[in-house]
């Protein structure tokens, strides 16, 4: 299976902040007297925890849209000419909905729940997946349980901070 | 005495260690039901599934996001809190007047 751009460029975005966090989480604990070489190796756990969290996430995403091949592909050519035929009711193609057959209705909705189901359970997964790697950071004495932690947060701060730059950028 | 003071703290943290995984449910119900709305706009229109992928992949990581805090604090509550807590009641015991 061939990795979208999206799904790289998106990854990259949260990697590159994740790590920028963490390293200022590692200079906190520095401030704070608390380093040692558990640090920046609980550190490196979690980032790795939380970017392949996020990849996993993405590479689901990703699949689902590959798979959901649109309803309007199914549609026989008779069905665009009557509509392309209709007359306008108000001449305004955006606010009008666009009407599906039963069949095509029905079609949609098999993909939808396919589409769900397959989302819960990568999501699921992911987070056993999570808990894994919590639970060696926590018994494996060379992580520091904190700085295995703290990086699984970084994601959200990191979209925040992103969103607030773009929104800078187009004000 | 000692015992039981032990006993309840255990007990409280597994319990609240349950509580927070609650927060896990959510989020799952959540992104697939976005999921399954994207994948319903996908259907409708083919052609902007870039679009759909890129907002639908920040949105998951979000809600994701909460879940995780559940995630941290309960395992936190499992691994971490019954330690300190006990080490905190045996200290105080130990601390106290004869």
């Amino acid at each position: 299976m061939k990795i979208q751009q999206a799904v790289w460029k998106e990854t990259r975005k949260i990697a590159i902040g994740v790590l920028l966090l963490s390293c200022l989480m590692i200079l906190g604990f520095i401030g704070l007297g608390y380093f040692d070489y558990t640090v920046p190796l609980g550190a490196l756990l979690g980032t790795v925890g939380a970017v392949g969290n996020f990849f996993l996430m993405a590479l689901t995403v990703q699949q689902i849209t590959q798979q959901i091949h649109g309803v309007k592909r199914n549609r026989p050519a008779d069905v665009d000419e009557q509509k392309e035929n209709k007359p306008e009711a108000t001449g305004n193609d955006e606010t009008e909905e666009d009407p599906l057959t039963a069949e095509e209705q029905a079609d949609l909705r098999e993909q939808t729940l396919w589409a769900k189901k397959k989302m819960q359970r990568s999501h699921a997964l992911r987070m056993v997946m999570m808990v894994v790697i919590a639970i060696i950071g926590l018994k494996i004495s060379c992580f520091h349980p904190v700085a295995v932690m703290v990086p699984f947060l970084f994601p959200r701060i990191v979209i925040l901070i992103n969103s607030f730059i773009e929104k800078r950028k187009g004000v | 005495m000692i015992e039981l003071a032990i006993g309840i703290i255990l007990g409280c943290c597994a319990l609240g260690a349950g509580i927070a995984l609650i927060a896990g449910i959510g989020p799952g119900i959540g992104e697939g039901n976005a999921v399954a709305k994207a994948c319903e706009a996908i259907g409708r229109q083919p052609e902007s599934k870039g679009a759909v992928t890129s907002t639908m992949i920040m949105g998951c990581a979000v809600a994701e996001t909460t879940g995780i805090y559940g995630l941290v604090v309960g395992i936190l509550l499992i691994f971490v809190a019954p330690n300190s807590f006990v080490n905190i009641l045996l200290n105080a015991v130990s601390n106290l007047p004869k």
